[in-house]
């Protein structure tokens, strides 16, 4: 996972401070334990968090491993007796350089427009509680916005809206989804004439083999929302089938953006578990 | 026809030799080719045909700088133009939309001290923020961003300064999240980005 600027301006400037410590003691042998826990507890959360930066490839690879090196030596350092000026000379090598090298870049990657979307994105859904599986959806929507594959987001989206229906389905028991199967298909002309006895189930993997449309129009029995509401959803799902099937739908980054705001207060807001 | 040709070319001579050693010929071709065009009969009048045809290419040209721009940024840009006295295209210029999501064109924030520039650039960043979502909501590691990319990134004091025009020119601050502008702060992002559009304005 990617550390945030914010988390690494926090470590370098603990190092920062911890050199300037160091540096008071001068050549003498470093015996202050609280000081030796204090550059191992650093050279810890930096080769913790090292790893994720190099995934990222925010910054130069010769440069994390000159820093990796330069924590793996500190933090053997501290478990033997040692100096001040050698643990100190060690330290210096990140506080010089891991500013312009490592944590600048990544205040530039974290703040590019493109992951501002993505974080936006998953930001739609900050009021509502999500489970597991709804986060998941998200958030990989979330990273195909990063990547530019905002198809693929929006198709992300609609699985996580889809996902909050089919628990709110189970919660409530598929006789009251049935009850509303029977209410809707009672009423006439389009949409409620589409559904038919066969959208009746049973269980959970029939609630997943079951169509999205239908889904969306028993929510209004089920869920109460009206003809409008469904309308909207589907036009959602129009437009997820437009970025699941080939043709000439081209969203871009806002209309993924739109696409979550949307969704987040047309089922999250709207339906719970 | 040719009867101050000697005097303009003694002038140009004159002037070319003024150049650097390195510049000296080509400057004397450049003075020369203008000095005769000026001699060559003027070109006649063209055809309505073509005249009809270069206004259509011209009016597609002027239509050009929207390319690119998605129709929702496009409507609140040309709103934002007409409210500050600033011609949409030069607005626009101030953004990069070949892009996705556009971002900004090579822009300077000026000021004097570094305070008052991340500050600007929160204000800049909010209005980015507006044209893309309807929302003067600025990301807080976009404004740190473009605070490193201006060269006025202060990291002791950067959320002690956002912080410090909470309810002046921002509405909330949440660290490490965003920046809500106020309305004064919507007021001044507009004046801010028409300024740097167009210098003269605001």
């Amino acid at each position: 996972m990617l550390v945030s600027g914010d988390d690494l301006e926090a470590l370098h400037a603990r190092a920062k401070s911890a050199l300037q410590t160091l540096r008071k003691s001068g050549n003498k042998e470093l015996k202050r334990a609280d000081l030796k826990t204090e550059l191992a507890s650093i050279a810890r959360d930096w080769l913790r968090l090292s790893p994720g930066l190099r995934d990222a490839g925010v910054c130069s690879t010769e440069k994390l491993d000159e820093y990796d090196r330069t924590m793996q030596d500190l933090l053997t350092s501290t478990t033997a007796r040692a100096r001040a000026s050698a643990l100190a000379s060690k330290l210096r090598v990140f506080v010089d350089g891991a500013f312009d090298a490592v944590v600048v870049p990544l205040i530039k990657y974290q703040g590019s427009p493109r992951q501002v979307a993505a974080r936006q994105v998953a930001a739609a859904f900050a009021k509502s509680t999500l489970t597991p599986e709804e986060r998941t959806y998200i958030d990989e929507s979330a990273r195909c916005v990063t990547v530019q594959c905002y198809r693929a987001a929006i198709i992300m989206l609609w699985a996580a809206g889809i996902a909050r229906l089919h628990a709110a389905v189970t919660k409530g028991g598929f006789d009251a989804y049935n009850a509303a199967v029977d209410a809707t298909s009672s009423r006439k002309g389009a949409p409620f004439n589409r559904i038919k006895d066969s959208a009746k189930i049973t269980s959970v993997p029939e609630l997943q083999r079951s169509r999205d449309a239908d889904l969306i129009t028993v929510g209004m029995e089920l869920f109460g929302y009206d003809l409008q509401i469904f309308q909207e959803l589907d036009r959602l799902l129009g437009t997820r089938n437009d970025s699941a099937h080939p043709g000439m739908a081209h969203p871009g980054a806002l209309d993924v953006q739109q696409y979550a705001t949307k969704l987040a207060s047309l089922i999250f807001d709207r339906v719970s578990i | 026809m040719y009867e101050n040709v000697e005097d303009e070319l003694q002038r140009i001579v004159k002037l070319a030799e003024g150049l650097p050693e390195l510049f000296r010929l080509k400057g004397f071709e450049i003075l020369l080719q203008g000095y005769v065009s000026t001699l060559a009969p003027s070109a006649p009048p063209a055809p309505a045909h073509e005249k009809q045809l270069a206004t259509s290419e011209q009016q597609g040209a002027s239509q050009s700088w929207k390319t690119g721009i998605p129709p929702d940024v496009l409507a609140k840009l040309t709103a934002m133009a007409k409210r500050r006295g600033v011609a949409a295209e030069q607005l626009a210029g101030l953004f990069d939309f070949s892009v996705e999501p556009f971002a900004f064109a090579p822009i300077h924030v000026s000021g004097g001290a570094i305070k008052e520039r991340m500050r600007r650039v929160a204000l800049l960043v909010a209005a980015r923020s507006f044209l893309a979502t309807g929302r003067w909501l600025a990301d807080w590691a976009e404004i740190k961003a473009m605070c490193t990319h201006q060269n006025a990134y202060d990291q002791a004091n950067f959320a002690s300064t956002l912080k410090a025009a909470k309810g002046d020119i921002f509405k909330s601050v949440e660290v490490g999240t965003s920046v809500e502008l106020s309305a004064t702060g919507t007021e001044q992002a507009e004046q801010l980005l028409a300024s740097i559009a167009k210098p003269d304005a605001g």
